[in-house]
């Protein structure tokens, strides 16, 4: 009976969720929630997740409840569409995730963004990710020096 | 709406434990060696990650061929011939081979890139494939190897196949060849195994070798590792236990530090012929504490126990110990 019970997660910006109990059970934070407090049609808070990012979090939850019965292929395809989005959507998908506590979601977010590390310069690695250089000119030299293997 | 996260770097946010399981799953060495170089707290991270895959890049100048073997079959030949060049590069001192500029073998580049990583617990080594393989070429052949080591060899399986064809039709013509010779191996067919057979060992026990080196180079505490090739035709395993018994070295290391006079200003004593002996298993000195962890703890608590701690302090300072080691403790 349990399965079929309904919960209302209420994101940052204020909007309501109405999703299956067993759809956010997959969710860890929100199943210690449940079982602490075990509230019956009470509205479960995640402020630390915006509207949009929680829709696509939920997605992923009601994909990987659903189908159970799909094959492996088709998961590791659906998975593969899934994270093919934007660096910043990945950023929000992966802090939701650690947040909400979703492992499969972490470990397939952090697929993605290693991926995107792989083969890369320093720079691009810098400008894709937005991330500053604090190193000095120094420093970068001195780093070249020891490991020019790796620049080959 | 994109606009206001542009702003950001994307990993301000993130724990050290979310990009410390970004960078576990790199494993390309190479990546994650260009990903230190992206900023500090990048670099600070990565000598963390505790799985890496190392490629080695193929060497740029060929070694001598100096031996030569003949089987009979200039296949295998060929193939022996690679291999001898590949244990070259293993084998041989670091100036009579050039890898890229300044690194000389294969062992060499390993343990240098190794040196980037303090933390791993699953290595995986791919060598360049030599281009010699059985099976790498358009001539339908097959030999694959597999082989397990702890201190010494444990297993090792050879799959091999004069004609292997990657397609569901079965071929009649070398189906009906097979037949001729179902019952027994003509000479030169043993032959051809034989060499398939010392050819595989030969592989397998260099990589052995070349793990050893790498091992006692780097003090890393495995836990899983697999060398094989590019083209994938052999492959070496081990696994946790079989680290463990290779690690098992009754071997003791001692350590002795020897000043003659030394003033202890702090504590206001002077010694003599002062000495300090550490004397650790060599096994132990892998995964226990550093030497200087183990010093300053060493006579705490007893009477005039800073002039100790001083004194090891100061010796350790003053000089480089004397290493021995002992064997069959």
């Amino acid at each position: 009976m349990a399965f079929t019970k309904k919960v209302t997660l209420k994101s940052s910006d204020g909007e309501l969720f109405i999703i299956d109990r067993a759809v956010a059970l997959q969710s860890r934070t929100i199943q210690y929630v449940l079982e602490d407090t075990n509230p019956v049609d009470a509205i479960i808070p995640v402020p630390a997740v915006d509207a949009r990012t929680l829709s696509k979090v939920l997605e992923y939850c009601k994909k990987h409840l659903i189908d159970l019965n799909t094959d492996f292929e088709d998961y590791s395809k659906w998975d593969k569409d899934f994270v093919d989005a934007e660096v910043w959507m990945l950023y929000d998908l992966i802090m939701a995730a650690d947040y909400l506590h979703i492992p499969p979601l972490i470990d397939l977010i952090c697929d993605k963004i290693a991926s995107m590390f792989k083969g890369q310069t320093p720079d691009k690695i810098r400008e894709i990710f937005n991330i500053d250089n604090d190193f000095s000119k120094e420093e970068e030299e001195d780093f070249k020096k020891k490991s020019g293997w790796a620049f080959k | 709406m994109k606009l206001d996260h542009n702003e950001d770097d994307h990993f301000d946010g993130l724990s050290d434990e979310l990009l410390s399981l970004i960078f576990s799953k790199v494993l390309d060495a190479k990546s994650l060696c260009r990903c230190s170089a992206v900023s500090k707290r990048f670099a600070s991270l990565i000598p963390l990650v505790d799985a890496v895959l190392l490629t080695v890049p193929p060497p740029k100048s060929k070694p001598n061929r100096g031996l030569f073997l003949n089987f009979g079959n200039s296949l295998v030949t060929n193939f022996i011939d690679k291999l001898l060049q590949f244990l070259h590069q293993i084998v041989l001192p670091q100036s009579s081979v050039s890898f890229h500029s300044n690194e000389g073998s294969i062992h060499q580049f390993s343990s240098q890139v190794l040196k980037n990583f303090s933390h791993i617990t699953s290595l995986h080594i791919q060598f360049p494939s030599h281009g010699g393989e059985l099976g790498a070429n358009g001539t339908g052949s097959l030999l694959k190897w597999e082989a397990e080591f702890g201190r010494e060899l444990e297993s090792c399986v050879v799959l091999g196949a004069t004609y292997f064809q990657r397609s569901n039709k079965i071929s009649r013509i070398p189906k009906r060849q097979d037949r001729v010779h179902e019952s027994s191996l003509a000479t030169d067919e043993l032959k051809l195994r034989v060499a398939w057979m010392i050819s595989c060992l030969f592989a397998a026990s260099a990589r052995h070798c070349l793990l050893k080196q790498i091992i006692a180079d780097n003090p890393l505490m495995l836990r899983s590792l697999v060398i094989e090739d590019g083209s994938k035709q052999g492959r070496l395993r081990m696994g946790e236990d079989q680290f463990k018994e290779l690690r098992k070295s009754p071997a003791i290391c001692i350590k002795l530090w020897y000043v003659p006079l030394l003033e202890l200003p702090a504590s206001g004593c002077v010694m003599k012929g002062a000495t300090l002996i550490v004397i650790r298993p060599l096994n132990q000195m892998m995964k226990m504490k550093s030497d200087g962890d183990l010093l300053v703890g060493a006579f705490d608590g007893e009477e005039e126990a800073e002039a100790f701690c001083e004194a090891v302090k100061e010796i350790v300072k003053e000089k480089k110990p004397y290493l021995m080691e002992m064997n069959s403790f």
